[in-house]
């Protein structure tokens, strides 16, 4: 006697949750089975809620993938403290650029950064523009009108571009400018330092995650800003040629 | 759409910003949810997480270009043929595959009752056991997989068998058939609620799962394909029953 289910599709998201936890490091390899079983028991206890809750507005593969994620969170929040994780960290800044591997990750971070500064939604022009500027980094005419497209009238680029800052309270003084211009308020050079200061918090927390075995910093962040803007740098390159 | 009671995203949001995300569409987005991520590092993990899991099964998917190849005549002419052939199986594929997304949706809702049975214990086993044809095998409709000979004639000989020892009468089927990721249900009645002794074999004799129960059925699901032996077993060692498992891909 058998119940006919097939459910070959909760296996394979189960697999693929799996799969992006080892890689991010949140899960020891030792932990792979128990946690694979952990989360499939879950779903299978709640499937009818799970179902029920489903509106079809989203792919159900994604929407089971989203299931299996939160309980996979909850599985590593519970059972972290018993693991001693052997798994190494990266960091952008001990990447050798140059090996095949590294080269890899780096490509990897960097779409994940372009990822987490998109979910920054209508502030994302702004957070780039921004950082670029904080991080001393070029700042090209594409930043500009993705950030506003009327920026020529406003007369930013004449703020910005082929500018070189040396201090930071000179930054926090022009980008208070631009975004007054922009945005028609009244911020002074502190809100703009703050403001910054939180957005590169949040990145630092989005790019890790509370278990993720990699450990951002203000200036790693910094650094893998570098590789995102060298990409966009030859993308625009390759572009006009 | 509603979001949570505990002002986090539901799943759905979550799920749907993601596709969004992926597809480079987050401008078509609700307001509300993009404002919320934003906001949220929680919700903007789980929405981060999702999009690499998407994309990585995107780039995945994504076809093999494969270099052009001349061919003579006559392969031509089979070329054709087999390209009028992929224009019928294509056809078929996209009249089917516009409901795919319905038809899982009812599968799991069709599933809910017979879920909802009262099954006491469920075991998952989720090992990789990869397979290769050898001279023992089984032929069924699943495919071909190797056998074991010794739990083969285990298997015949209590084949038909209902009643072991005085309280434990077989339910299941001697043989059961199943594909990959299906839940099967191995029951026998236990009306004395005694301790009994479940193990789950591969076609090697090796011992995947072994777990006790008073209870009388266990869920089982296998991951990988290939011809399994479940035995039970009573608190004395004595073999109550040997079934063989057929899981097809």
């Amino acid at each position: 006697m058998k119940i006919k289910i097939q459910d070959k599709l909760s296996i394979e998201v189960a697999n693929c949750v799996t799969a992006y936890f080892l890689k991010r490091g949140s899960l020891p390899y030792s932990e792979k089975d128990d946690f694979k079983q952990e989360i499939l028991l879950k779903y299978i206890k709640q499937k009818k809620q799970i179902i029920n809750n489903y509106r079809g507005e989203s792919q159900l593969k994604t929407y089971l993938t989203a299931t299996f994620f939160n309980f996979g969170r909850e599985y590593i929040r519970r059972e972290a403290r018993n693991w001693v994780s052997n798994n190494p960290s990266f960091t952008p800044d001990e990447a050798d650029e140059r090996s095949p591997q590294s080269s890899l990750i780096i490509k990897e971070e960097i779409k994940r950064l372009k990822l987490v500064i998109m979910l920054f939604a209508d502030e994302a022009a702004k957070t780039r523009l921004f950082l670029k500027c904080y991080y001393r980094m070029l700042v090209l005419i594409q930043d500009l009108s993705e950030y506003e497209p009327s920026f020529i009238k406003l007369e930013i680029d004449k703020l910005l571009l082929g500018k070189e800052f040396t201090q930071n309270s000179e930054i926090y003084e022009t980008l208070s400018e631009v975004s007054n211009r922009v945005e028609n308020k009244k911020n002074k050079p502190d809100a703009v330092r703050m403001w910054i200061k939180k957005r590169i918090g949040q990145i630092i927390y989005r790019l890790d995650g509370k278990y993720h075995s990699s450990n951002y910093s203000e200036e790693t962040v910094g650094i893998l800003m570098e590789y995102m803007c060298e990409e966009q740098t030859k993308e625009a390159y390759e572009y006009t040629e | 759409m509603n979001t949570q009671n505990n002002h986090h995203l539901s799943r759905e949001e979550i799920s749907l910003y993601a596709e969004q995300l992926a597809a480079g569409a987050i401008a078509n987005s609700e307001q509300h949810i993009a404002q919320h991520i934003k906001e949220c590092d929680e919700c903007a993990q789980a929405v981060l997480a999702v999009t690499e899991i998407l994309m990585a099964d995107l780039e995945q998917d994504s076809p093999v270009i494969r270099p052009k190849v001349i061919r003579f005549p006559v392969r031509t002419m089979l070329g054709i043929a087999a390209s009028v052939a992929a224009v019928i199986v294509l056809f078929f594929y996209v009249d089917f595959s516009s409901n795919i997304q319905q038809e899982q949706l009812a599968d799991h809702q069709s599933d809910i009752e017979e879920f909802q049975q009262d099954t006491q214990t469920i075991l998952l086993i989720t090992e990789d056991t990869s397979y290769s044809v050898s001279s023992n095998h089984s032929l069924g409709e699943q495919g071909i997989y190797p056998v074991n000979e010794r739990l083969e004639q285990l298997v015949d000989r209590f084949s038909g068998v209902a009643f072991r020892g005085d309280d434990v009468k077989i339910i299941s089927d001697s043989e059961l058939m199943a594909t990959v990721g299906e839940q099967i249900i191995l029951e026998w009645s236990n009306t004395d609620h005694q301790l009994l002794i479940i193990e789950i074999l591969d076609h090697n004799e090796k011992k995947i799962k072994e777990l006790e129960t008073v209870n009388d059925k266990v869920m089982v699901v296998l991951s990988q394909n290939g011809v399994y032996y479940w035995k039970l077993i009573n608190q004395e060692y004595d073999l109550l029953f040997c079934g063989r498992i057929h899981v097809k891909e």
